[in-house]
């Protein structure tokens, strides 16, 4: 027992998941490696994250840990079990107190293997089900499509209240996908296949579901190249499988990109579709977007299509990329001077910046050190300090492996740290959390809140407001190289109490709302009172019983903060 | 500029497949020369006919041209080294980090030629002690007459290499730019047999001498100042042969690579990295 302790040691010593080795400890460990982390998703918005570790190998299979953080990176379930040495966990859905995990198994011999599970929150596995695609009879198209297009037709998504969805590439002679319908208590409660039934191949693609319907975008079309497709709208029954409804648009002549679904607050479902016309040459091809409204998940019914504003603007922007990509090569401003460190910047104040930009860019075939060597060559800085800034991003234990052998969260802090060397004032950032596990994440933002203490500037660009407004002081918001608004991020996402009043009698509603004292605006939007308040300053009970006692009986009455995001998107549009 | 090697220094001196190609590269120079130094020595002197050709590849004179044409067939090493360097600054986008790192896009491109006409550099000196060797090892006296076949060896060795970073910065893929490389020589080698078969018709036909058309084309331009020695069976043959314009090729040759390495810089400095 001592030797296997002493094993574990010095595993834990090496491995480059020594953090997660840290934080969290197994029994008997002699080789722990993370395979997978991801996001769990319940209407494509993130709910929590699992994290898939291989703990232990055995002659042909391992055992593999499972651990379930809620959305504050909390421990609050965990599994282990067994399975082929090979596996990695691909997505994980949430819906009604189950998790649906998906998992992939490349065995070169066998062939591959799918499989979903459901577990509870604890942990504890509920059902298993497999997917043999060798029960669809292999097609010429069926097998190419398959290696190539893989991530789009693999899928998952939850189904509110019932249970999840999961779909295949079929292996069918015309294409097309197997849909699996999973419940809640992890049983398959039917398998369907839908595949073109005039064109030689089918392309669908899941858009998402309702309670009642799983929606699916359907494209036939006659051959690999042909553009002219039979485009359908497809809805199942959630509770058998069978086709409810199977609507042609009529969106030829474009090229399609799948569309997103969007449930909005009041319940209804949106489509929005962002597709590109290719009528024209490649090079001018200019993004045209429909949005379907308000769908009918019953019988398919839409209530309006039209034109799509947002994207015509997206399409001047790509014109206007494409038109200089054939003159120049890459976009050049069209008017204007930047200044850096207050003068006008050139290549040399470059070295004075500490950037990364997308994503870590070092060779391969050199360690963290080699590669930093060229960094502080470049920026004419002293090699002194690679010690010091590999040390911050806790890299030194691995400073001598090659770079190719770094995990994408150490890949992403090395970048980080060549961005450091040379104690530079000036930091950029372009999504510095990208592609990083939660502990990376977390470990990432708390660096560049260290940096910030220590009096450098951090530039970040980031879409991802949860971001902005945990790391950031300040806040510059741009659109199509126009500046909207720009100071401390509390000026300008000021949080607000947004009250929603109703009644019968309109005008008398209004005048009696008026005399209200404290609130900070009166709108009136489709029929309904907004009265907008400083955050936590809204008093329902008071409003509700102010205009009661003024003879005014309220019908709705409603309370809703404004966030970040609306804050954003009311500031961009 | 000295401080801009070292950093490609930096990067190359760890870079197994770099090492890997230069060892291959000078063994193969020493190797090809040595097989054709035996070859000649041992069997085509010993025959009948050999000896009445009287003809000795690596005596003085003769060695500067022999090893530089030998030697010639060998330089796609070198280039593919230098497809290698670019391409894999493409493939791990440290192109563009080194330009937001603080170089400008021409100190990039401009180390990159200057690494070509190192690598042309060296290979030259490496022909030059191996022609010095075999010249030595084949017992006769020491000259320098027909040392300027060794300069058309830099020229040819500084042609490839310029044209190596010319398709890398144009195909940045590796193995398509190795693959470029290697079907654009086979296909100008084949458009130049045909032209020098035509030159060599009209000639004959309407006695117009338009010297060999196949050398006018850019890589086979250096090449063709590259011959191997004169020999009996040469001069036999050269009434029929159209004549060598050696300065109208020695000018294009010099044209295509001033004509490559400013493409290379355009290119780099224009595109998109």
């Amino acid at each position: 027992m001592k030797s296997f302790k002493l094993v574990a040691l010095v595993a834990s010593f090496l491995l480059s998941v020594n953090v997660f080795c840290q934080s969290k400890t197994f029994d008997n460990v002699i080789d722990v490696e993370v395979r997978s982390t991801v996001e769990i998703v319940n209407n494509k918005q993130i709910v929590g994250y699992a994290i898939f570790y291989k703990v232990d190998k055995m002659k042909k299979s391992a055992l593999f840990r499972l651990s379930i953080l809620d959305e504050n990176l909390k421990e609050i379930g965990n599994n282990e079990f067994e399975g082929p040495k090979d596996l990695i966990l691909k997505k994980a859905v949430y819906e009604s107190e189950r998790i649906l995990l998906s998992f992939y198994d490349e065995d070169k011999k066998d062939g591959y293997n799918y499989f979903v599970k459901v577990f509870d929150l604890k942990g504890k596995e509920k059902g298993l089900i497999a997917y043999e695609p060798e029960k669809a009879k292999k097609g010429m198209f069926g097998a190419a499509i398959a290696a190539s297009l893989e991530n789009i037709y693999e899928g998952t998504d939850n189904v509110e209240g019932k249970g999840f969805v999961s779909i295949h590439q079929s292996k069918a002679k015309t294409g097309g996908i197997d849909i699996q319908m999973i419940s809640l208590d992890g049983k398959l409660k039917w398998e369907q296949t839908i595949t073109a039934d005039k064109r030689d191949r089918s392309d669908l693609y899941l858009l998402g579901s309702t309670t009642n319907t799983i929606l699916l975008f359907q494209m036939d079309r006659g051959g690999m190249m042909d553009r002219d497709a039979d485009i359908f709208l497809v809805g199942l029954n959630t509770d058998n499988g069978k086709e409810r409804f199977k609507k042609p648009l009529d969106i030829n002549d474009f090229s399609y990109e799948p569309m997103l679904i969007k449930k909005t607050n009041d319940g209804k479902v949106k489509l929005v579709s962002t597709m590109a016309d290719v009528s024209d040459k490649f090079a001018t091809a200019k993004p045209k977007g429909i949005s379907i409204s308000d769908l009918n998940d019953i019988t398919g019914e839409l209530k309006t299509v039209k034109d799509f504003g947002y994207l015509k603007d997206l399409g001047n922007v790509l014109e206007m990329k494409s038109e200089s990509k054939s003159e120049d090569g890459y976009i050049k401003a069209t008017s204007g001077t930047y200044q850096l460190f207050d003068e006008l910047a050139t290549d040399a104040h470059r070295k004075k910046i500490g950037t990364l930009l997308e994503t870590p860019n070092f060779y391969h075939y050199l360690s963290a050190v080699q590669n930093l060597k060229i960094t502080a060559a470049i920026k004419g800085v002293s090699e002194d300090g690679i010690e010091a800034v590999l040390q911050t991003v806790d890299l030194l234990h691995r400073k001598n492996s090659p770079f190719s052998t770094y995990s994408l969260g150490m890949k992403q802090r090395l970048a980080i740290g060549a961005a450091l060397l040379g104690n530079p004032d000036v930091l950029v950032f372009d999504e510095p959390t990208n592609g990083l596990d939660p502990v990376g994440i977390a470990e990432i933002r708390s660096l560049i809140k260290t940096l910030s203490a220590k009096g450098k500037t951090i530039i970040m660009a980031s879409h991802l407001l949860d971001e902005v407004e945990k790391v950031c002081t300040h806040v510059a918001i741009l659109k199509k190289g126009t500046l909207l608004a720009s100071g401390s991020v509390k000026d300008i996402f000021n949080e607000q109490d947004i009250v929603q009043v109703e009644a019968v009698d309109k005008q008398k509603l209004k005048t009696v709302l008026a005399q209200l004292n404290n609130y900070n605006s009166l709108t009136e939007v489709g029929g309904i009172v907004e009265l907008t308040y400083h955050a936590g300053q809204a008093n329902l009970t008071h409003i509700n019983q102010f205009c009661f006692d003024n003879g005014v009986v309220l019908s709705h009455l409603q309370l809703k903060k404004s966030n970040f995001e609306s804050k954003f998107l009311e500031l961009t549009n | 500029m000295i401080n801009l090697l070292k950093i490609e220094w930096l990067k190359i001196k760890n870079y197994g497949a770099f090492k890997i190609l230069a060892i291959f590269f000078i063994v193969g120079i020493v190797l090809v020369n040595y097989v054709v130094f035996i070859i000649n020595k041992n069997i085509v002197a010993d025959t009948t006919a050999g000896a009445m050709l009287s003809f000795s590849p690596y005596n003085f004179e003769n060695t500067w041209q022999t090893t530089s044409y030998a030697t010639g067939y060998l330089l796609i090493l070198p280039a593919m080294i230098l497809m290698m360097l670019i391409t894999n600054e493409y493939s791990f986008r440290t192109n563009r980090q080194n330009v937001i790192d603080g170089w400008s896009r021409a100190e990039f491109i401009t180390v990159k030629l200057t690494m070509a006409l190192i690598i042309a550099v060296l290979s030259t000196l490496i022909v030059f002690l191996t022609a010095l060797g075999f010249g030595f090892a084949s017992d006769s006296s020491f000259s320098f007459n027909g040392v300027s076949h060794v300069g058309f060896f830099f020229l040819k060795a500084l042609t490839y290499c310029v044209f190596a970073v010319l398709v890398s910065v144009l195909v940045k893929k590796t193995g398509f730019a190795i693959g470029l490389f290697f079907i654009y020589l086979a296909f100008e080698n084949f458009v130049s047999q045909m032209l020098d078969l035509l030159s060599s018709k009209i000639k004959i036909d309407h006695n117009v001498d338009l010297g060999s058309m196949g050398s006018y084309l850019p890589l086979n331009a250096a090449d063709g100042l590259l011959t191997f020695p004169d020999n009996v069976i040469k001069d036999m043959a050269k009434g029929n042969l159209p004549t060598d314009y050696t300065w109208l090729v020695l000018a294009l040759a010099i044209g295509y690579l001033c004509l490559f390495a400013w493409w290379s810089m355009r290119k780099y400095i224009k595109a998109d990295l």
